[in-house]
């Protein structure tokens, strides 16, 4: 894996007023970068802002502060609009609803090409037909899929009907939310085995958001923890997985159920709250800790912190 | 005596398309102070079996052979107000969502309380004391502040506490969990876990737990039945369908969940369950399964007796069956039993 | 137990069984991506879950009797001119001759409640034609921006709404003369707002859909996502509302024609017939209850036919 930067974000802010004048940080200054040909995935539980995360790269939303650049180009606020325009075909995005990721009134070969026909990347009808069939063939479908409706798909069916919509523009980057949490147990292999063979076939760059830590772990090269709107730790996934240092990342990994009886029963869950931290006297703040081990903490946690990867290294 | 019985049980619903057969011949018991988990996809008939038992399948579905039988009599020859009073007093269900489960006008201590008062005739005072117990059982922290508020005042978690104590504010024998934690985050949902392993001690309650997620039922399952496409294909006590799994659908199921430390391409079952509106001849999983048989999609395997507990239905089991490899984390999950020195029981 | 271990098999027992087949077999994995269900598509399904309910097929054929019979019934029976009079032969009973009879200056009953059924059809149609046009848009509009800019024009809406129809409609006629546009105008002039507010809150709801999003972020323009996207999955619900709205047109150009606010001499609708035959009911029954029955069934008709669309469309009866 090259160590060129393909996504950086940074500082970014997402702010949405809610009824009352009150207004929700669902993302609080998060800064990561993601590098060409990974999977960085992004967890944390619902409200944590990892969704909002994506959307905002992905200029679903204004952002409200902070700066994302892709390819080295900055992509948040006012920019041109050519670049706008390569944007949606470069970076693309996979939904966490099979039902409701698809138009129901649209027939499946509409649903899939209509990336080619926003960008007019068909000439004609033909080749508009054969590029929906091969990208058809690529997530495991086939031809004579094309001209049905969405509900007459299972679950899995139509998540690979959104990852092949997705795929037609031929993007680099998918930001893919929540991709399999609603997926039978069985199905969800077959997309992440579909995932990662698109990824090494086409060498493309994922940000994969998801609740499931067990997931995100096999599929993602590094993994950021994201709590109240705030990235508290990241980390390259084996060592996070291996020596999680914020409280929170402990208390999310020992509540990941296993399938094992044996190892269920004898499971120690540790519990959580932020009260742990003491930030009365100083702030925390964004630290890297080890070469790539990112955590949120202030001096005095810092320490504590050492200690733990120093006992632990011996 | 088992408290719940399910004989023979076929679920049927008409559709514009035909007729769907949802549950095709299923069999299952539940004693006191059990937790049986019903494993399955979307489609499997987990959820339409144990709707039935409730009596609150969907207008178009219907009961179309089989008993259910709870203490001794069969649901399924019930009237509407024996079947009513059945409901929630001898059997509760808790949902996916606690937000829909909950009447969002209507103060929680009050909801607590309309189920007792029906289920066990007691006075008003003496509803609220109950209620006001149940709430610290299902560990809610001041009670009596609490009996006052809306649903909206409580988290999603708390939510899905405060259902648990309605369903048991009825005093049910047996409770119906139907995927009680899908919609909670892992933190949340391992609490939800403890409470009720927690309050089926001290209440021993039978409880059917319905999941697809087999970290959860390896966490609260004492017995596991496995479904697909309608039928039961495993049934067995948690340790043996983990430990000693036998039908190539639970060893796909096993397989396809990353542990923390798989590497390499996931197990993958191929393909999409079948359309039960044409139910297939043979075994249903049959199409997707790189261990099937040519005597799979001609006839339906019976359920082949592995323990006197433990039943498969895959024709594998034929004595005269060519013997097949399951995959690895199969493998290692009967290995590692042995090593922690575990028996089957 | 006893009951369910008959249903277990020790490995042993079996017996029966053709042991040739218990050889592997190579997967296929084609094979189980098929889809068996026929292709069919949201409206095919609507159709059929329509024509599976009688009384919204009853209410269906009626009012295409109804309508045919207002399109070619005035040439018939000798009819042609809804305002001939034959003095000679004035308050008929029903007969071969006039098969509805005739009224007190002796035109056909036949000939003018059917001319009065198209006019009346043809007010509600226009009217349901300003609603969807104006609702839709000015729905669609304040739905699909949001804002501030859907705050005032919801704000506006309920100032209009909140005209009452009738008060208007006498401000109208003291101006201009009653005719078949100032009905119109005065009926629609208020109640495109019911149908803009069902095209919004729509629009709100599928707007936040995943399909919605995952258009924009292929780049999709406001107008692709509007007509591709949103209109296609509200049409339903237009068609709902459209197949309600019908009939409370018919029946408040009655009213307005009860209390003498209706078309003038001669033109008939059925408000028309049913005010006159009212003045001699007792005397010929006939005046009155005819309209009176075609009015009704109308009416009956399009609830029916309403409420069988509206199950139809219902994504849950699926």
């Amino acid at each position: 894996m090259s160590k060129e930067k393909l996504v950086e974000v940074k500082n970014l802010k997402q702010y949405f007023k809610v009824s009352g004048g009150q207004v929700v940080k669902a993302v609080d200054d998060v800064s990561f970068d993601i590098y060409k040909g990974e999977v960085f995935g992004l967890v944390g539980e619902s409200g944590s802002g990892k969704s909002t995360t994506g959307r905002s790269i992905i200029r679903l939303y204004d952002i409200t502060d902070g700066e994302v650049k892709f390819d080295n180009q900055v992509i948040s606020g006012k920019i041109s609009k050519e670049l706008k325009r390569s944007l949606t075909r470069e970076i693309q995005m996979i939904f966490q609803d099979p039902y409701a990721c698809l138009n129901p009134r649209m027939k499946v070969i509409d649903i899939i090409a209509e990336g080619l026909d926003i960008h007019k990347l068909a000439k004609t009808k033909q080749e508009r037909q054969e590029r929906v069939y091969k990208i058809l063939e690529i997530v495991g479908l086939t031809p004579d899929h094309a001209n049905r409706f969405p509900h007459e798909f299972s679950g899995g069916q139509r998540q690979r009907i959104g990852i092949a919509r997705a795929l037609i523009t031929q993007p680099k980057f998918i930001i893919a939310d929540e991709p399999i949490s609603a997926l039978d147990v069985s199905i969800q292999a077959q997309v992440v085995n579909l995932m990662q063979k698109l990824q090494k076939e086409l060498g493309l760059t994922y940000l994969f958001i998801a609740h499931d830590l067990s997931m995100v772990k096999y599929i993602s090269d590094r993994v950021g923890v994201m709590y109240h709107g705030k990235l508290v730790e990241l980390a390259d996934s084996d060592d996070l997985y291996e020596n999680p240092l914020h409280p929170y990342t402990k208390s999310l990994l020992s509540a990941i159920p296993e399938p094992d009886p044996i190892y269920e029963r004898n499971r120690q869950r540790i519990p959580y709250t932020v009260d742990v931290h003491d930030y009365s006297q100083e702030q925390p703040e964004w630290v890297e800790i080890r070469p790539g081990h990112f955590i949120r903490a202030n001096k005095k946690e810092l320490a504590e912190y050492e200690k733990q990867l120093a006992s632990k290294a011996k | 005596m088992a408290l719940l019985q399910v004989k023979d049980l076929h679920i049927s619903f008409k559709t514009n398309a035909g007729e769907v057969h949802a549950v095709r011949g299923v069999n299952f018991e539940l004693d006191k102070g059990e937790t049986l988990a019903i494993v399955g996809e979307s489609g499997s008939g987990k959820s339409v079996a144990t709707r039935a038992i409730m009596g609150i399948l969907a207008s178009n579905g219907y009961i179309k052979h089989g008993e259910i039988i709870v203490e001794g009599k069969d649901i399924t020859k019930m009237t509407k107000t024996e079947l009513e009073d059945m409901r929630g007093g001898e059997i509760a269900m808790i949902f996916q969502d606690p937000m829909t489960s909950l009447n969002p006008t209507m103060k929680i201590g009050k909801q607590i309380m309309e189920g007792i008062i029906k289920h066990q005739k007691v006075s008003k005072e003496e509803a609220k004391v109950k209620a006001i117990e149940l709430l610290t059982l299902v560990g809610i922290t001041n009670p009596e502040l609490r009996f006052e508020q809306y649903p909206h005042q409580f988290s999603g978690g708390m939510r899905q506490r405060i259902v648990i104590a309605i369903a048991l504010g009825c005093n049910p024998k047996v409770l119906i969990a139907d995927e009680p934690t899908t919609a909670l985050d892992v933190t949340i949902q391992a609490q939800i876990l403890e409470l009720m392993k927690d309050i089926q001690k001290k209440t021993g309650v039978g409880v059917i737990f319905i999941t697809h997620d087999l970290g959860v039922v390896a966490n609260v399952a004492d017995r596991v039945a496995v479904m697909y496409a309608g039928r039961l294909v495993e049934i067995g006590s948690s340790n043996e369908v983990f430990y000693n799994s036998q039908h190539p659908y639970t060893w796909g199921l096993l397989a396809s969940m990353p542990s923390l430390d798989s590497d390499g391409e996931l197990f993958s079952i191929p393909g999409t369950p079948p359309n039960l509106l044409y139910p297939p001849k043979g075994d249903a999983f049959a199409p997707r399964n790189q261990w099937a048989l040519k005597l799979d999609f001609e006839k339906q395997p019976p359920m082949f007796k592995v323990s006197d507990t433990h039943y498969a239905a895959t024709w594998l089991l034929h004595p005269n069956a060519p013997k097949v490899e399951p995959p690895a984390i199969v493998q290692r999950l009967r290995q590692s039993f042995g090593e922690k020195g575990g028996v089957l029981d | 137990m006893e009951a369910m271990k008959q249903q277990y098999v020790s490995p042993q027992d079996i017996t029966g069984v053709d042991e040739s087949l218990l050889i592997l077999t190579p997967l296929h994995e084609e094979a189980s991506e098929k889809i068996e269900s026929k292709n069919t598509s949201f409206w095919s399904e609507a159709w059929i879950n329509l024509r599976k309910n009688p009384l919204a097929i009853t209410g269906l054929v009626l009012i295409l009797i109804i309508v045919v019979l207002s399109i070619v019934g005035p040439y018939l029976n000798g009819g042609g001119d809804y305002a001939a009079q034959d003095l000679m032969n004035a308050s008929q009973l029903p007969s071969a001759e006039h098969w509805f009879g005739t009224d007190d200056i002796g035109r056909s009953l036949w000939v003018r409640t059917w001319y009065g059924a198209r006019i009346s059809l043809f007010i509600a149609v226009v009217v349901a034609a300003i609603e969807l046009v104006i609702g839709t848009t000015y729905g669609g509009v304040s739905g699909f921006y949001g804002g501030t800019l859907d705050i005032i024009m919801q704000r506006i809406a309920e100032i209009i709404s909140s005209i009452p129809s009738l008060v208007l409609l006498t401000l109208l006629l003291v101006v201009f003369k009653p005719s078949i546009p100032t009905i119109i105008f005065a009926v629609s002039f208020t109640s495109w707002v019911g149908m803009s507010r069902v095209v919004r809150s729509q629009i709100l709801k599928y707007k936040e859909y995943e399909f919605i999003l995952a258009a924009r972020t292929l780049g999709a323009s406001n107008a692709r996502l509007i007509f591709k996207h949103l209109v296609p999955n509200v049409v339903g619900q237009l068609i709902v509302v459209v197949s309600f709205s019908i009939p409370s047109t018919i029946f408040f150009e009655s009213f307005l024609a009860f209390l003498g606010l209706g078309l003038p001499a001669p033109t008939p609708s059925l408000g028309i017939l049913i005010s006159d035959g009212f003045k001699s009911m007792l005397l010929y029954p006939h005046l009155i209850l005819i309209p009176a029955l075609v009015l009704t069934i109308l009416m009956i008709s399009f609830n029916l036919l309403g409420n069988g669309l509206r199950d139809a469309f219902d994504p849950k009866m699926k």
